[in-house]
């Protein structure tokens, strides 16, 4: 009865067998009537990075929503892992999440914790063993680079530095794919970059990544998968592509960014 | 379980240190209803103490014919199921307690002889058995004819029932205004922390794992509130009781060591359930998935 015990059953195909993100005729319709997406056909491949990009309105953020079932497919199927989302039941959703990482703009680290005390928090909540938790954090706290600011509060720690908190706590979970909802939105241009990189060597240990943003400079020098969002719709798929909401400047050509990071390797 | 009770208790505790006011709101609305819960149950035991006890002063009179047979009257009056005693009346103590009643507006010495029979009052095991009681009487030879409070009786029992309607009634509601009245105070406290439940959720706690430690909070507040209140209704009925019997000996007033160990208890546990039921069903309205 008390819903800690009867732990459903549900892991993620990580096995790289079927695709970790399998979107098929996806409909997406609110309850004010607005349909947020049309007949969305995607797939995602176990390890891929993929930039989704579009204005304001587009449908990317609904369509991250759909991942980490936050929001239920109105008709078509959203699968990851091979896990069906639309047919998950409600005491499921939880275990969906600590297997599929969230980021988001603003951060969303709980105010009172310490930047450890919050990635702690996502182990706890699991019910991790409670020696396990203090290795586990610092772990990922160097990940991201803030084994030294492992104590501060949020208040104390800038913005990409709380971003940095926000993804540690993502990654504490070993998750298999990692979402990023304009993870760099409010962010300066050396902490974006800061984040970037930390999400390529997230993909790189083996997570799939998405990341829905707006940062044509970042999406133009990283050469990854690029979907472009046009009200709603899919309209465009590029391999190592730019960032082009019209389509043109595909990914088999390589334009030069405007202002690059060009001192930056990655 | 076990290894998460650690984890509710220190989240029941950092919640109650960082929102104080809001604890002493919900704590203090638990008190209030409680208060108001705890003198309304004592009210409704003592109007049914008094419907009883009024009931008990019903009795069936029968009255005998001059040449009837005492004893054997009597023998037969107890052989009736529902009697509990029968107690002789001669007509001489009769005139003497008419004579008592009419403080002295009749006088014996201006009757040339007594009118009144002699009767036997007998008292039943209860009200419902009145009638029954009343008709054998009438059967038995050398009685007269039978009296009972037919009337008062019929208005005895309706007021009981009424009396028992309306208590469970009122009961109800006041349980019912104080899950509601509970559940609002807490629910600016978990509107409050709205933004931390959704960090819970998003990072895949399980619901009952976002509930208990909220529902901890209001079991808690709701055992402090009741504690108090049962304290004081309990503290005062004690007090006043033994001084009200001294002055209104004719009510049947409830002893206090007869209601309290079954109200405050009863108190207690009530304040408990409505804080954590109330806790409940705030911290519902901010779970979505």
């Amino acid at each position: 009865m008390f819903g800690l015990f009867n732990r459903p059953e549900l892991e993620l195909d990580t096995s790289g067998n079927v695709p970790m993100v399998d979107i098929c005729e996806l409909d997406l319709v609110y309850e004010n009537g607005h349909q947020a997406l049309h007949q969305v056909n995607l797939q995602i491949q176990k390890g891929e990075f993929v930039f989704l990009v579009g204005t304001t309105g587009s449908g990317k953020s609904s369509l991250l929503k759909l991942l980490y079932r936050e929001l239920r497919p109105s008709s078509g199927n959203v699968l990851v892992g091979g896990l069906d989302l639309g047919d998950l039941a409600r005491n499921e959703v939880p275990y969906l999440r600590r297997s599929v990482g969230v980021i988001f703009q603003d951060f969303r680290l709980l105010g009172n914790k310490t930047a450890a005390e919050n990635v702690a928090y996502a182990l706890e909540i699991t019910g991790t063993a409670k020696r396990k938790i203090p290795s586990r954090v610092a772990q990922v706290l160097e990940l991201v680079g803030l084994s030294d600011k492992a104590k501060r509060l949020p208040s104390q720690l800038s913005g990409g530095e709380q971003q940095r908190v926000a993804i540690a706590r993502s990654l504490v979970n070993q998750p298999s794919l990692l979402l990023a909802d304009e993870p760099t939105g409010n962010l300066d241009p050396d902490s974006t970059w800061d984040i970037m990189q930390i999400l390529s060597r997230v993909q790189n240990a083996g997570t799939t990544v998405v990341v829905a943003t707006h940062n044509q400079q970042v999406v133009d020098l990283m050469r990854k998968r690029v979907l472009v969002m046009k009200r709603g719709h899919l309209v465009h798929d590029l391999a190592r592509g730019a960032y082009r909401l019209d389509g043109r400047g595909s990914g088999l050509h390589v334009d030069q960014p405007s202002t690059p990071f060009s001192a930056v390797e990655l | 379980m076990m290894g998460y009770s650690g984890y509710f208790f220190r989240e029941v505790l950092t919640n109650i240190r960082r929102s104080p006011l809001m604890s002493v709101a919900s704590v203090t609305t638990v008190l209030v209803l409680t208060l108001i819960l705890g003198y309304f149950t004592a009210l409704m035991m003592n109007l049914e103490a008094l419907a009883h006890s009024l009931l008990r002063e019903v009795q069936v009179v029968a009255y005998l014919d001059d040449d009837a047979n005492r004893v054997s009257v009597a023998q037969q009056l107890d052989r009736i199921p529902g009697v509990e005693e029968a107690h002789f009346v001669s007509k001489e103590t009769a005139l003497k307690k008419l004579v008592e009643r009419m403080q002295g507006r009749i006088k014996v010495d201006d009757l040339t002889r007594n009118p009144l029979p002699d009767s036997y009052e007998v008292a039943v095991d209860s009200a419902d058995s009145l009638e029954l009681v009343a008709k054998r009487a009438q059967r038995i030879a050398g009685v007269s004819y039978v009296k009972y409070g037919e009337e008062i009786a019929q208005r005895m029992l309706r007021f009981n029932s009424l009396v028992r309607t309306v208590g469970v009634v009122i009961l109800g509601l006041l349980f019912l205004s104080t899950v509601l009245i509970v559940s609002n105070t807490i629910r600016l406290t978990v509107f409050a922390r709205r933004k931390e439940i959704e960090i819970m959720q998003m990072v895949g706690a399980a619901e009952w794992f976002i509930r208990w430690p909220f529902i901890m909070e209001g079991v808690l507040q709701g055992l402090v509130g009741s504690i108090v209140a049962a304290t004081l209704v309990g503290g005062s009925y004690s007090l006043v009781v033994p001084k009200l019997m001294q002055t209104i000996t004719f009510l049947p007033i409830v002893q206090a060591e007869d209601l309290l160990p079954m109200l405050i208890p009863a108190l207690i546990f009530n304040g408990a359930f409505v804080g954590g039921l109330g806790s409940l069903l705030s911290v519902n309205k901010f779970l979505k998935v």
